[in-house]
């Protein structure tokens, strides 16, 4: 199994980067995300952490570091919240942090605890100064 | 005598005149002479012929001295030489005969010297250097010269001594006439039988000295002017280097070696030459082969005429030898300055060659690089012409196909605002401003309205579709059509149920329970009903939309539920979270604010979102105010808040005074 590397980018659309890695076990999710086919962008990250639960089976850390996401993306990440919910209910070990800048901490809040009601997972804010 | 010359240093000036004489019936012939001085050939001398005075003929000396006039028969020339930097001179030509010669005739070589400090004295030869007449046998002869002091001296001297003797004999007769006559007779016979031996004894060497001279003289002339009779004649360099290929060359350079022609080496230079030889005006290549060969092979003969030269030194016996070596010597000189010039004219040939090789190759290269540079550009200049062809109809493709994408939108746009409820409609009932922006021309983001008359009831919503655009506008087509069914023809009033039964409706349409389709929508609904007392019954639910509304003077905030509408989430759930309805009751006059994230979430130039704390601060700002001053505020903070940043998402506010 391979990592995954996807070079973010700022165009018509908004990328984000992509970089989940199989030895360590961290992966992230930073920059922006406005996409024209959402769902088509985050099967492959799915796959990957599916494939990587069978085949490694070893502690997650999940970071975002996204400072914009539209409608459907963050359908998306609730769909990858879900899914490392249910390893984590199958005995995996799962951390996931929400990097936002200190200032931002207050809006960041109320989108992560929606997204922690919703995914029934825990998600620690790690505010930094840019 | 040459050797009374040679003791003495005299330097000497030599005019040495051969003349090979043929008498034709006109009795025209031509003279030619070779002009040396010291040892050396005069080359460009002028000679000048005059006959009574008058100037018959002129011309210059060969590099070899050499020098040709036309003479007639029973006249009297005189010739004269001039050069820069060296005395007239002037020689007396007589060519009167007794007898006219109809034959050819042929002349013994003449030696004439002249002493150069001599002063050209009159007399006998008339201020002449020396005076030649032609005699009987046709030939030149010297004629009553007085050429050389030492000659003069030599006879002085003996007339001197006839004197003397002649003074002796008288004093020897005056002493015997004083003696007896016994004695004087017998002295007288003594002395007679004497003088009968002296005299006889003088004669005798006088005739032999002179006729020694004389043959000496004869012997070394005749071998000189052989050997200058036999430089070969070097007209002008320009002409073809003298062709040495006949046997007489070896001779004339003092060759003895009868093998020489036979070597292979030589044999090769000579077919190379006599092959050649008629190419060499015409290609300078073969010329320069022809001249390499030519200065090999003069050089081999130099090199054997060298040989020979030393080798016959050493066995020089005679007077006649010595002269003939130095002229050989003379020879080879020329023939090495022949070389010499020969090899410059390969080098200069060469250099012209090679200039001419290099600048046809400047010239070729030159050509050829503006012949590339020439098809680079003009290929370049097609290929720009094709390519800007090429991108002026992409473009026009282009424009055409986006003025279609965009009228057809444009045209989408107009059934959207179609399905959008008429302001004038909900102003029927209420009081409200409705900011509707839409992120492209047509939107993911609708609002919706429906009142029933029977129940004076009215409802809101503010929908967020995923998507924005063309795929957000389907989306917000089949949103609409579902609140249509769910509450107009399902007659289903309750927000919650509305939420519920539109979620099942789009999870059915969408065949997200059989896809991977991920799409749904954001909701915020409001149901109003009027109550007699005045107040308003407020029924609210929200698909992760809040409801903003003011009461008393406050802001209110009601969370939704943290559920959207469709999407696959729900497949995943054990349970899902049920959509919940908050009620409140507020009084005539306040307001409800439905939204969709896009305000809220429209970022800065410095990446903040415009968050709900100051969306409640701008609504508490607007307290009191009317709907239209709330509405231009609040697209007034939208503007500033967004600066030159682009807006990403589709935005609405529904704003409602009750």
């Amino acid at each position: 199994m391979e990592n995954l590397y996807i070079e973010g980018e700022l165009g018509n659309y908004y990328i984000p980067t992509v970089d989940f890695n199989v030895e360590t076990g961290v992966c992230t999710i930073s920059g922006k995300s406005y996409l024209e086919d959402t769902t088509q962008f985050y099967l492959p990250l799915l796959e990957w952490l599916d494939k990587y639960f069978i085949e490694v089976n070893k502690p997650v850390e999940f970071n975002v570091k996204l400072n914009y996401y539209n409608t459907s993306s963050s359908r998306s990440v609730l769909d990858i919240f879900d899914l490392l919910k249910l390893y984590e209910e199958k005995g995996g070990q799962v951390e996931v942090n929400w990097y936002c800048r200190d200032i931002d901490v207050e809006v960041v809040q109320e989108e992560v605890d929606d997204y922690m009601e919703e995914s029934d997972l825990d998600i620690n804010i790690i505010p930094f100064t840019d | 005598m040459s050797k009374l010359y040679l003791k003495k240093g005299v330097v000497l000036l030599t005019f040495i005149v051969f003349c090979l004489v043929s008498v034709n019936a006109q009795s025209n012939f031509i003279l030619k002479g070779v002009l040396m001085l010291d040892n050396k050939l005069v080359k460009n001398a002028t000679v000048l012929v005059s006959e009574n005075s008058k100037f018959v003929d002129s011309t210059k000396t060969s590099i070899t001295g050499k020098f040709n006039v036309t003479l007639k028969t029973q006249k009297e020339y005189v010739l004269i030489f001039k050069k820069k930097g060296l005395p007239v001179k002037k020689i007396l030509i007589s060519t009167k005969l007794d007898k006219e010669k109809s034959n050819g005739i042929t002349t013994k070589p003449i030696i004439f010297s002249l002493n150069s400090t001599k002063i050209t004295t009159s007399g006998q030869t008339g201020g002449y250097e020396a005076a030649f007449a032609i005699n009987e046998n046709g030939s030149f002869t010297k004629n009553n010269t007085n050429f050389s002091p030492a000659v003069k001296d030599a006879e002085n001297n003996e007339l001197k001594k006839e004197e003397e003797i002649t003074a002796k004999k008288e004093e020897f007769k005056e002493i015997v006439e004083d003696l007896n006559p016994d004695t004087q007779a017998e002295i007288n016979l003594i002395y007679n039988q004497a003088l009968q031996k002296i005299d006889s004894l003088v004669l005798l060497t006088r005739e032999e000295s002179v006729l020694i001279i004389n043959t000496a003289k004869l012997k070394s002339a005749e071998i000189i002017s052989n050997a200058y009779l036999e430089i070969p004649d070097i007209v002008e360099p320009d002409e073809s280097i003298v062709s040495s290929n006949s046997k007489d060359d070896l001779k004339k350079i003092g060759i003895k070696d009868k093998g020489f022609y036979e070597r292979d080496d030589i044999k090769k230079y000579r077919k190379t030459i006599t092959s050649l030889e008629l190419n060499v005006n015409k290609s300078k290549k073969d010329s320069i082969v022809f001249l390499e060969s030519m200065v090999m092979f003069k050089e081999e003969m130099v090199k054997s005429a060298k040989l020979q030269l030393a080798l016959d030194k050493m066995n020089v016996r005679s007077r006649e030898d010595s002269v003939e070596l130095q002229h050989r010597q003379v020879m080879i000189y020329l023939v090495e300055q022949e070389i010499e010039e020969a090899k410059n004219k390969i080098a200069i040939q060469q250099m012209e060659i090679k200039n001419k090789n290099l600048m046809l190759m400047f010239s070729i290269a030159g050509l050829l690089f503006f012949v590339i540079l020439f098809v680079v550009v003009y290929q370049n200049y097609r290929l720009k012409q094709k390519t800007n062809a090429r991108l002026e109809a992409k473009n026009e493709e282009i424009a055409k196909k986006s003025k279609k994408i965009i009228d057809s939108i444009t045209y989408a746009k107009t059934i959207q605002q179609a399905i959008l409820p008429i302001k004038t409609n909900i102003d029927k009932y209420f009081e409200s401003f409705i900011i509707f922006q839409p992120k492209d021309i047509v939107s993911g983001d609708f609002y919706w309205f429906t009142h029933f008359k029977e129940t004076n009831t009215s409802i809101f919503a503010v929908v967020d579709c995923t998507g924005h655009g063309v795929p957000g506008a389907f989306m917000s087509m089949i949103g609409n059509r579902l609140l249509v069914e769910v509450v107009n023809e399902r007659k289903i009033t309750d927000p919650a149920e509305i939420l519920e039964g539109v979620d099942q409706r789009l999870h059915v349409a969408l065949m997200q329970d059989e896809t991977m389709n991920n799409d749904g929508m954001d909701m915020c609904i409001c149901k109003i009903k009027h109550q007699e007392n005045g107040q308003s019954e407020i029924e609210f639910a929200g698909a992760k939309r809040p409801l903003f509304y003011t009461d008393n003077n406050e802001i209110g905030y009601i969370k939704g539920t943290v559920r959207g509408i469709g999407g696959r989430a729900r497949l995943r759930k054990k349970t899902i979270k049920a959509f919940e309805s908050h009620t409140i009751h507020l009084k005539k006059g306040e307001n409800l604010y439905l939204t969709t994230d896009g305000f809220l979430d429209l970022q800065s130039p410095k990446r903040r979102k415009y968050g709900r704390q100051n969306f409640m601060e701008l609504l508490n700002n607007n307290l009191g105010k009317s709907i239209d001053e709330q509405q231009s505020s609040i697209v007034n903070a939208l503007d500033i808040h967004k600066g030159n940043e682009l807006q990403i998402d589709d935005i609405t506010i529904l704003g409602v005074k009750i």
